[in-house]
């Protein structure tokens, strides 16, 4: 290699200080979350969307539509944050981000503190301090109990005077300390489905925070097909395949639904494929398009593939460790994470057949999402 | 993965094996990760998650060879996630290192690596700028040989001027 040529160019670029140690906390840290995650996880979310149901309506009363009549922060004191199926704008000071969280439910926070670590996790730790957390719950529902609402969204200092304890489908039964205010409660527009939580570090919430907490709210909406679909506008966004894990991609959207509906767990990710757990150890999936990469039988031969199991009609190929198998417009690959040897044909045909069940096309968003 | 995974002090020739990989890669990293990040700042954010990742699951991903475009590819999904998800400009105000930097040649190849798919960009990043073999890269990206030769092919109508010493291998 050059120089003169691409590494030569970058080579000049100035790099910061290695920080091994902060390597170690960075690793510490997502150990503790994701156990964390992994025992309080699906099922949890299983039981507070139980608890919704059996809920009393009048918890899900404190969200009001706004009409536009109040004004909202001039535009050049806010900052857009844009993710998958949600965007909102934030006021100075504020943080924010949209995240998918444990089970592939996107969520966007926003708070007046900097926003680090996993999702769902921060919470106010001084009087002056609020956080705003909106959870997409579509791909999990249709689900009873969601009060139907239409945009924008705000909240009365009322709504916090129930302080509604319904559970935190991450945390379990969170309580909050009774110096805090907050409010929580389930809502839905059109066909998709959410929970809010706002929580203020004082009890009351200050009139500035209420305030800068109603022009997050004010401002924030879903983006996509209110159909049922988050994300519905995607194959505009990511429309050559894109990378594995885009929240933005239909593709990477398509895989998590058929993790989902296989039963299996979503561990995390690798980078360039998600890593998930069914009755085996734990495995990498990911996609390629096959408008951009078409693979023949000849081509996944060559490079030494064999026909290993069909199933519902679908030739599943096994070379090496690697596995995989054609569902609409899209290779799915499977391989072992750190085992050796292959996916086993049980958790492969969970795979195969839940893949079957809507397989990806592009130009149309997935029925089943 | 949780929290067992990551390393225990006994394991500490994996740990000196992953210090060893973290001196070695991390610039490397960064500078690729600078090209696709929204500045440096989010791409040493990136870097440093990406090699936090690699750490817990350095019981199985040490001394395998595409370990580093691996950690590379984390990097760069990570900032162009980050890149989606928060807008804010952060002056790079807190490097080190080489004050000669050729910011014109770079902001140029920034913005032609703009102009190229995500696949050709990852191939771009893993071959041209890791000096990775083809195997490597394709075994990365989850594709074939081929396609990685088409992705190149493709990017380096784009990036031409740039490549000046760079034959495909």
């Amino acid at each position: 290699m050059s120089a003169s040529g691409l590494r030569g160019r970058i080579e000049t670029l100035p790099v910061p200080r290695p920080n091994l140690e902060g390597v170690h906390r960075l690793a510490e840290v997502h150990g503790k979350a994701v156990a964390k995650r992994r025992a309080l996880g699906r099922s949890a979310a299983m039981v507070f969307l139980t608890l919704l149901v059996a809920g009393p309506i009048a918890l899900l009363s404190p969200l009001r539509d706004e009409g536009g009549t109040e004004q909202r922060q001039s535009a050049t004191s806010l900052e857009r944050v844009e993710g998958p199926g949600m965007t909102a704008e934030l006021p100075a000071g504020w943080d924010g981000r949209i995240e998918y969280i444990a089970g592939g439910a996107p969520a966007f926070e926003g708070a007046n503190f900097p926003l680090t670590g996993v999702p769902l996790i921060a919470h106010p730790t001084s009087a002056e301090q609020t956080i705003v957390a909106i959870v997409d719950w579509t791909a999990t529902c249709p689900c009873p109990g969601f009060e139907p609402r239409s945009l924008p969204l705000s909240v009365e200092r009322a709504a916090f005077e129930a302080r509604s304890g319904l559970p935190d489908p991450i945390k379990g039964f969170r309580t909050f300390p009774e110096s805090h205010d907050f409010v929580r409660f389930a809502f839905r527009i059109e066909q998709r489905y959410f929970t809010l939580l706002v929580e203020a570090g004082s009890r009351p919430i200050s009139e500035r925070s209420l305030s800068e907490v109603n022009a997050v709210l004010r401002s924030w909406s879903p983006t996509g097909s209110l159909q049922g679909s988050p994300a519905g506008e995607i194959d505009q966004i990511c429309p050559e395949g894109g990378p594995w894990l885009d929240p933005d991609c239909p593709e990477a959207q398509w895989v998590l639904l058929i993790v989902r509906q296989a039963g299996f767990r979503l561990d995390g990710d690798t980078g360039s494929a998600f890593t998930i757990q069914g009755q085996g150890p734990l495995l990498n999936i990911w996609m390629s398009s096959r408008l951009e990469e078409p693979v023949s039988p000849s081509d996944l031969q060559a490079e030494g593939y064999d026909r290993w199991i069909r199933i519902q009609g679908t030739q599943v190929y096994a070379g090496g460790e690697a596995v995989t198998w054609i569902s609409g417009d899209l290779n799915v690959w499977v391989r072992p994470w750190g085992e050796s040897g292959r996916p086993s044909a049980d958790d492969i045909t969970a795979l195969v057949e839940a893949s079957l069940k809507d397989p990806f096309a592009y130009g149309k968003s997935s029925s089943s999402a | 993965m949780d929290g067992a995974t990551v390393l225990e002090p006994e394991s500490e020739g994996l740990r000196e094996e992953f210090a060893s990989l973290y001196s070695r890669e991390f610039a490397i990293v960064y500078r690729v990760t600078c090209l696709v990040a929204r500045d440096g700042e989010a791409a040493e954010e990136a870097t440093q998650e990406a090699f936090a990742r690699a750490l817990e699951r350095w019981a199985t991903l040490a001394g395998r060879p595409w370990a580093g475009a691996w950690i590379t590819r984390v990097a760069v999904n990570e900032a162009k996630r980050a890149r989606g998800s928060r807008w804010r400009m952060v002056p790079l105000d807190h490097d080190v290192g080489t004050p000669e930097a050729d910011w014109g040649s770079i902001i140029s190849l920034r913005v032609a690596m703009r102009g190229l798919s995500r696949r050709q960009q990852e191939a771009v990043i893993l071959y041209y700028m890791r000096d990775e073999p083809l195997a490597v890269v394709a075994r990365t990206m989850g594709c074939r040989i081929g396609t990685v030769k088409s992705h190149l092919s493709r990017a380096r109508g784009s990036l031409h001027e740039f490549l000046e010493g760079d034959d495909e291998r």
